[in-house]
């Protein structure tokens, strides 16, 4: 995992409040872990306020794991 | 996590908020045959009352003009239809009903929407998005919008959790919310069944929650907290209704 995966990986463990080492990448935020699929505003949030990226709403409608969101996220901040 | 103001601003525009109504809003909510409608309407509250003895409760908590939201328990198809006709007649002209896509494709049942009540459907799988800012769209142009903030139907009667969702759309549009509590509509047409069997229901009315104390909040704290917040009260309004 590279600097800036950790970093959006941390940055969404804090928001969904559940434990890095307990976000499996690849499982589902919200089926999976429990996560409220309202609480993807919030994550994409901490993201702009973070690295100034807009994401999209049809992109935020279609996040369902730790690594969509490290995927558009770094898609956004190329 | 940034500052919560930052956030509000994100969940402003997915409720698409800030933009402007389409010009042809109002067309795309009206059904048919307007006219007919109290009648219609007057026949189904004479069943209702003889069928269900249909009962409101707390109606004086109910504000004197739209727009404002209705949201209730959830564990019966005959819920909304309880509370709609549970509700003074001068009131029932400005509510607009969401009902999933899916029946777009039954057409009587399409028709049959249409005919009762002005209305719009959206995509319940998935794009909830759509479901929240086309709500708040309505909202914003003065109308009543009823919400089942459990999400779906409870199976055995008991509520649910509710989401969030909700709470956003009160606070991010200012617009209160009355809390009603529907009563016996499970015993009469749980989920899974379709044929209503004879029991009473009744339909209590809470007082309004206000959004506006919650909106200060939104400085201090994350806007999904403040509205989790707002949705928890809601509930704790609707459990206290049914006892």
């Amino acid at each position: 995992m590279s600097d800036i995966e950790k970093e959006i990986k941390g940055l969404v463990s804090k928001v969904v409040k559940i434990p890095e080492d307990k976000i499996d990448p690849n499982a589902d935020l919200f089926k999976d872990l429990g996560v409220d699929s309202l609480l993807g505003v919030e994550i994409f949030a901490a993201l702009d306020n973070k690295y100034h990226i807009d994401i999209p709403e049809q992109k935020l409608i279609k996040i369902k794991t730790l690594n969509d969101i490290i995927a558009i996220a770094k898609e956004q901040i190329k | 996590m940034g500052t919560s103001q930052d956030t509000s601003s994100h969940w402003r525009r997915l409720l698409k908020l800030d933009e402007p109504l389409p010009k042809d809003f109002e067309k795309h909510l009206a059904g048919f045959g307007s006219s007919l409608r109290p009648r219609i309407h007057g026949y189904l509250g004479k069943v209702a009352k003889r069928d269900f003895g249909l009962k409101g409760i707390g109606i004086e908590n109910l504000p004197d003009r739209a727009p404002f939201i209705i949201a209730s328990n959830h564990s019966s198809s005959l819920d909304f239809p309880a509370i709609y006709l549970s509700l003074p007649k001068e009131l029932r002209k400005d509510v607009v009903v969401m009902y999933t896509s899916f029946f777009d494709r039954i057409f009587p049942i399409k028709m049959a929407i249409k005919a009762l009540i002005d209305s719009f459907s959206v995509e319940l799988d998935g794009n909830f998005w759509q479901a929240l800012s086309m709500a708040a769209r309505v909202l914003k142009y003065g109308k009543i919008v009823y919400i089942a903030p459990e999400g779906q139907r409870s199976w055995d009667g008991k509520l649910l959790p509710f989401k969030v969702g909700v709470g956003a759309l009160s606070v991010e549009t200012g617009i209160p919310v009355v809390p009603a509590y529907v009563k016996g509509a499970h015993e009469a047409l749980p989920r899974g069944t379709v044929i209503p069997k004879k029991h009473p229901i009744s339909v209590s009315f809470g007082k309004l929650i206000d959004p506006s104390s919650f909106a200060e909040k939104k400085s201090e704290r994350p806007a999904y907290e403040v509205y989790r917040d707002f949705t928890q009260i809601l509930r704790k309004e609707i459990v206290g209704l049914s006892r």
